[in-house]
């Protein structure tokens, strides 16, 4: 059997009909051709397939389609502006962060996720947050250091303090 | 992502309405919550159901609630996630805060349910031997009624529960851990944090007042086997005892003499089994550590 299903995916509607057993990641880069999230470990496991659903990251290659009906879904795609980058890959730019590139939709949004919850993480807590998120490349000293300079500067341009709980809302850049 | 045909996908309001539906499909229907367990096994063509009963909308199945005396009751479908993080039971009973925090990353996290864990019955699985240390009750409902379970009967063997055809598990019920007593959990993962245990151990120990026998204890093992393991010789030598270092010592010996863990991938049987004796060690030293300093919060 198919259905008819909405999905919201970086602020825009989409219908599509889908099997019920089709993955989000399935949808996302076949009928979407939003291809950013990958696919590879296929179980849950290396994070390549991480969106953000409602603001939380989550592997794709293990939601349902049909179970991110009425939610926000957020891919890398939706983080630029045009031309205009998110902090976060700017800094990943910017550190050295990217060799082949296969883990950088799934680690940046990780991270996003990290940072609107918790704008000044220590290093234990980044890490911690993108324990998900495989690089096979990179060894993940570059990748901590990028999410470190993308919080401060996020902060910044806040022009709040870090440990106050305005902070803890949602970036104005997202 | 499956050979056979979706005959169906349901998104029941209610827990009657999801068992009526397990019922009307029996043996051709699985209950999805956040569909970690059930997807891989679906893409590993290990089950291939044609219906899908979807859990994740029904509020009654997401919840935590606690009573001073009853301890907590938590929703199956409550994603480890909000166990991790909720203030309630950071306060009332740390521990099961700390064993949610450690159950695969962050995005396993936001979407594995509590429920779910349990009823995928992964020999690894952080949270059965923890929930054994802890005497939780299973709350098992079908369109013939409930009945609760202790969890000790719950686990037959690899990824098989108690659980019937038509049943869902719909609450998970921990009793407070009293003044006097403490409970821990060590999951030994020699790579990363990410890693299902190589051997995992959860004590439950309760002190005499003037903290120099242990009146009770509940020892359990994760990923030694089909199932979680009640060490019961261990627990057995420990009861009544003066708590010194060579009972605990004993009973870890006991605790490893009571299991036969298996060789995989991971580590050997021998190793796990030497890991079994190192871990139930720490468990029960940590567990008599809180115990203590419970009851100086008590006094």
């Amino acid at each position: 059997m198919r259905e008819k299903i909405e999905l919201k995916v970086n602020g825009d509607l989409y219908q599509v009909e889908v099997d019920p057993r089709k993955t989000l990641l399935s949808v996302l880069r076949e009928d979407l051709e939003l291809t950013g999230a990958k696919m590879s470990c296929g179980y849950g496991v290396c994070g390549s397939c991480t969106v953000l659903v409602d603001g939380k990251a989550v592997c794709s290659c293990l939601v349902l389609a049909t179970q991110a009906k009425g939610k926000e879904i957020v891919t890398i795609e939706g983080l630029s502006d045009g031309d205009g980058l998110h902090p976060l890959q700017e800094s990943f730019i910017d550190h050295g962060a990217i060799q082949c590139g296969y883990c950088t939709p799934g680690m940046i949004l990780s991270a996003k996720a990290l940072l609107d919850e918790n704008p000044s993480p220590d290093e234990y807590e980044i890490r911690s947050a993108i324990a998900g998120n495989l690089c096979r490349c990179t060894g993940y000293v570059k990748i901590v250091e990028a999410i470190k300079a993308a919080s401060a500067k996020m902060v910044r341009s806040w022009q709040i303090s870090p440990s106050s709980a305005a902070g803890r809302r949602k970036s104005t850049q997202d | 992502m499956a050979d056979a045909a979706c005959l169906g996908y349901f998104e029941p309001e209610t827990i009657e309405e999801a068992c009526r539906l397990l019922s009307s499909h029996r043996g051709h229907a699985k209950i999805i919550a956040g569909g970690l367990s059930l997807n891989v096994m679906i893409a590993q063509k290990l089950i291939n159901p044609e219906y899908l009963v979807s859990i994740q909308g029904i509020k009654s199945l997401n919840f935590i609630c606690h009573e001073p005396t009853a301890g907590f009751k938590i929703g199956a479908a409550t994603v480890h996630a909000d166990i991790e993080k909720s203030s309630l039971i950071k306060e009332k009973m740390p521990l099961l805060s700390q064993v949610a925090g450690m159950i695969g990353s962050v995005q396993v996290r936001n979407r594995g349910t509590i429920g779910g864990n349990l009823c995928h019955a992964d020999p690894a699985s952080d949270l059965s031997p923890a929930l054994i240390a802890l005497s939780a009750q299973l709350k098992l409902q079908s369109s013939d009624g409930a009945r609760t379970m202790p969890i000790d009967k719950f686990f037959l063997d690899y990824f098989q529960t108690a659980i019937g055809e038509e049943e869902i598990l719909t609450e998970i019920k921990i009793p407070q851990i009293p003044p006097l007593a403490g409970a821990s959990f060590i999951k030994f993962t020699p790579r990363s944090k990410m890693d299902m245990a190589v051997v995992s151990a959860a004590v439950y120990a309760q002190i005499d007042a003037a903290a120099e026998r242990l009146l009770d204890v509940k020892i359990a093992l994760g990923a030694v086997g089909p199932r979680p393991v009640r060490a019961l010789k261990a627990e057995g030598a420990l009861k009544g005892q003066k708590i010194i270092h060579s009972a605990i010592e004993q009973a870890a010996e006991l605790a490893r003499e009571e299991c036969s863990p298996l060789t995989d991938a991971k580590a050997s049987g021998g190793y796990r089994k030497e890991m079994v004796g190192v871990f139930v060690k720490r468990a029960a030293m940590l567990a008599l550590e809180r115990a203590r300093e419970n009851r100086h919060q008590a006094q």
